[in-house]
This record gives structure tokens, sequence and C-alpha cells, in this order.
């Protein structure tokens, strides 16, 4: 996997599509090799998505394993 | 009985055929009748059945009929006629999910707690609706937009959406998982609710992403949506008060709501609801952007009190339910991915693989940051005391179904990611959506506008949308404006 920083502000995770057929053949996927090009480009924008997890996300995150519960504490305040 | 036939399925609403069928205006026979003579005249172009239930349809009619005479209280959905995405299990059918893998499957060997539900209510199914395949997606095909069959109808219940529109069924069952809902409820002009995470059982409903899906219905009215999620949560007895619980001066719910009754005159008044303007950067299409501002003046008028906010976690909320989807989607489908993927449309194939290649480590740290942006966007609620916010619920109307793409101000883009970019962050925060047609584009397709409530919230979130379908005119008004322009 290729870790490209572009500037300080942005970076661009690229995955090429030899990474992609390597990974692909660990993970047990048959993918074509017509279908590795555009498939590089979708993984590296999951990639790249990955890292907007950081805005939320401090260095050390411990891992969540019960159910997700939507319901907020009770905060008072009821928009009217 | 006899009857006069007063109903017209091109408008008639749920609430509307409920209130028609217990004052004997029409018989259910009739109306069962009815919707299948439309399906007959529209399914060839439209395709938003997979099957229909003909003869059991009809057959369950004749039972309602005969109950109505009978039992009272009546059960709240007797005798109408409902639609079932085809990935919720209906007893003694196949659940097919659009795909050519589970081609002879056995049926089911009971119904979905969903559609249980509905049936123990009284209502008809009348049939099984077009999803994407395995619900991955927003095409739907083959099913088309009712208001221009060069379009798709969005997705994943496109069928449901569809069929709803053009009045075959008076609601229809969904699920959401990144905006399967509210995505053909927008393209469409109907109503879809995304209700709080986890309030409807997805029992016996094909998964997709398990920590995503959520059950919901479609529906031509605020108030129809609102009588589908009371039964489909099992308090159909707040039903007979529907009017009190939209205008908010119900005393029977036994329930503390959000607001103190709000006034006809000014149903609105002081109701503070938030304006996301960047949302999904502002890249819109003009007549959307301006169908929105619209809709703002309608809220302003109706003397709500609007704030604009922001919202730093957006795009966190955003990536978060996109990774949790893809490697759950992907676990999900694991065998079908090692045996037989050909029979896999491309491109869910692909987002199924992708996600067999998201690390562990990015899934948790995915399930992490949701929990953060549900916080998160709780503060912003909280730091305003909002009642709701406001946005587009897609940046676009329909695209063609020929080539999927949406043009937007910043470029072409893939109907996919284009469409749920500005759904999928409310998948993350479990709040329940929903989304209310605002609107025709210049091609008289629909346009939707999105209330996002708090969560457990659903009928303070409906009053907020049906005083704003009411002051717009919601989808008899873009029906109308629809005709009169064609006429």
């Amino acid at each position: 996997m290729v870790d490209t920083p572009a500037s300080e502000e942005t970076r661009t995770i690229g995955v090429s599509e030899q990474e992609l057929a390597v990974l692909g053949r660990i993970a047990g996927l048959s993918i074509a090799p017509a279908r590795l090009p555009a498939m590089a480009r979708d993984l590296s924008l999951t990639l790249q998505l990955a890292g907007e997890l950081d805005a939320v996300l401090g260095d050390e995150v411990v891992p969540v394993i019960r159910p997700f519960d939507p319901s907020w504490p009770d905060e008072g305040g009821n928009g009217r | 009985m006899t009857s006069t036939m007063s109903f017209n399925l091109d408008t008639l609403t749920l609430r509307d055929a409920i209130r028609a069928l217990d004052a004997g205006e029409f018989s259910s026979v009739e109306l069962i009748r009815a919707s299948l003579q439309l399906a007959r005249a529209t399914e060839p172009e439209l395709h938003a059945f997979v099957e229909l239930y003909a003869n059991d349809a009809l057959t369950y009619a004749q039972f309602a009929d005969r109950a109505r005479t009978i039992l009272r209280p009546r059960r709240p959905l007797t005798g109408v006629p409902i639609g079932i995405k085809d990935i919720f299990d209906i007893v003694d059918r196949h659940t097919r999910c659009n795909s050519r893998q589970l081609d002879g499957a056995d049926v089911a060997p009971r119904d979905a707690e969903a559609v249980l539900r509905l049936r123990h209510d009284g209502a008809i199914l009348i049939g099984k609706t077009v999803t994407q395949e395995y619900a991955a997606g927003v095409i739907s095909d083959p099913c088309r937009n009712p208001w221009d069959a060069d379009r798709i109808p969005g997705g994943s219940s496109g069928g449901s959406a569809a069929a709803v529109a053009v009045g075959t069924c008076l609601g229809a069952l969904g699920s959401d998982t990144g905006g399967s809902i509210r995505i053909p409820a927008s393209l469409t002009g109907t109503v879809g609710l995304k209700p709080t995470f986890g309030h409807v059982s997805t029992q016996g409903v094909y998964p997709l992403s398990p920590s995503l899906d959520t059950v919901g219905p479609i529906a031509r009215t605020v108030a129809d949506a609102l009588i589908l999620y009371l039964c489909l949560t099992g308090r159909t007895a707040e039903i007979a008060s529907i009017e009190g619980l939209l205008t908010g001066n119900s005393e029977s719910t036994g329930r503390k709501l959000t607001f103190g009754p709000l006034l006809a005159s000014d149903p609105l008044d002081g109701v503070r609801i938030g304006v996301l303007r960047s949302f999904g950067s502002g890249n819109i299409q003009p007549d959307v952007a301006t169908a929105f501002d619209t809709s703002l003046q309608v809220l302003r008028d109706l003397r709500a009190e609007l704030v604009e906010v922001s919202w730093a976690h957006e795009a966190a909320a955003r990536a978060s339910a996109h990774l949790i989807s893809r490697a759950e989607s992907s676990a999900i489908h694991h065998q079908h991915l090692r045996h037989d993927p050909d029979l896999i449309r491309e491109d869910i194939r692909s987002r199924f693989e992708i996600g067999a290649l998201v690390s562990g480590d990015m899934y948790l740290r995915a399930l992490a940051a949701r929990e953060a942006v549900r916080d998160s966007i709780a503060a912003v609620y909280r730091e305003h005391a909002l009642a709701a916010i406001v946005v587009p619920t897609l940046p676009a109307t329909a695209p063609l179904a020929e080539s999927p793409m949406v043009s937007l101000p910043d470029g072409e883009e893939f109907a996919g990611p284009a469409l749920t970019r500005l759904t999928m962050p409310w998948n993350a925060t479990g709040q329940p959506v929903i989304s209310v047609p605002c609107g025709l584009d210049a091609d008289d397709l629909p346009i939707g506008i999105s209330f996002v409530g708090r969560p457990d919230e659903e009928i303070a979130l409906c009053q907020i949308a049906h005083a704003f379908e009411l002051a717009s005119g919601g989808f008899a008004a873009l029906v109308a404006a629809a005709t009169t322009a064609t006429s």
C-alpha cells in the first residue's frame, strides 16, 4: 500500500493494481485483471475516507464492542 | 356494500382511504381491484413490482370488507394495499433481493417482524417491490421513475417509492442503510421516514449492514408515514388520535412530546430549526438550491426560528457509515463473493470486495468514530437548542437510467456516491429523518427536503414535517403542478 503525502493538509493514499491483486488473493477473492483499475481507484477512495475519521478520534482508540445506541444523554433544551 | 367508487389513485392517501373505507364510501375489494388494474396498466413501463399477489389480495379484501362490518374497533390498516420491498420475508414467498444468486432459494418460513405487524394491523400485501440487488445501491433496475420513465427511481427501495408515487399501493416498506428510503422518496416526490436506528425490527429482513440497517415506511404524506411507523412500532392505539399527534394537541398518547401544543395559526412558532448551509460542501444543483431556499422561507412564514449552524464532523460521519457498511456487507456476502460471484452485478460485487479489504483496525476505528460523531451532533443540537436540522435530501433530481451520472456544479459524478452524500451522515448518527417533497425542477422532477430530528422523537419530527407539508402542498401539489404543466 502506498502512502503518498501530497501536502501538510491533505494526503492521497493510493493502492496500485498490483497491490490490489495481491490483497484480493489473500482475501480469497477472484478479481479479473480488467476490473483492477476501477477497484484500485475505489479502494483508494475508501482508504482516504478512513483518514476522515482522524478528525473525531484521538491517537488511542478504545474498541467499541457494544451495539450502537443512538440516544443522547438528557441535555435539556428541546428546541422550543 | 354499495359505493360510488369515489376515489382517485393519483392522489388518494392512506389516511383518506382508511377514513373512506370506514365510512363505507368504497370497499376494500374496489380499492384492491383498482390498485391491481392500475398496476396492470403501469407495470409494463414502471417495473415497480417483482410480483403481485392479485388473488390473495382480493381474497383478503373480501375478508376485510366483512371484518369491517363486524369488528369494532377496526384494525387500523384494514383493507388498504401495501407494498413490501423484496428483502423482507413474506411467509411462503421467495425473498429474491433482485439477485440471481437467490434464484431457487427456499420460500420464507415466516413473515418478517415488520411485515407481520402490518399484516396484523389489517394491511393487504399487494406485492413485492423491486430493490437494488441486495439493497446495495441507488439504481433499483429495472424499476423506472413514474415522473419520467427514462430515469431511475433511486434506491435501494426504488420499487416501493415508485409504487407509492403511482398509486398501486398507499404505503410501502423500505430499508435505509445509507439513504435507501430517503433517496427514492426524494426522487419520486413521496415521503420517506427513516426512524431512529433500532426502533423498527429488522428480523426477517435480508441484511446489508446490521449496524446501520433501518426499516421504515414510504408513503404519500407525513401523516401516512406516521401511521405506518406507529403500526411498525406497535403503537397502533395512537393512530386514532393522529390529528392530535400531528398538531401536538394529543392527550391520549400518555407520552411526553418534545414540544408544547402547536397552534394551528402559527404551527412552528418559536421552533428552532438548524440550517446546515455547508452540508455536502454546498455542491447541489441550482434548482435544488432554489427549492431549498424557498422551503426555508416557508418555514420562516410558519414562524420557525431558523438558525445557521455548522457541524465539524460531517465528513467523519459519512466516512464511518461508509466503512462500517462496506466491511459488514462484505462479511454478510462472504460466501456469495467466493461462490458464483459473477452472478452479482459488477458494481455491487466490487463494493462487497472492497469491503473485504477494509482492515479490522479500520472497522473498529469507524465504529468508535460513529459514537464520537453522534456525540458531536448532539452537542450542535444542545448548543443551539434545536428541535431539528433541515437539509436538502439530495443534491440532485433523478438521473437518467441509461447513464446514471449526476450533474453537479463541481462536475459529473456517479449516482451512488453523489446521492448518498447528504443521506449517509444521518445513518452514522442514527437520528430519525423524514424526507418531504418540496418542489419540482425545470424538468418537472421532484425535489425533497429532509428534517433531521432528535433520537426517539419521531412524532415531534413529523409535527414539523407535517406543518411544512401543509404549507408547501406536499405530494398533491407536485401532482397538480405537473398535471398543469402537461395540460
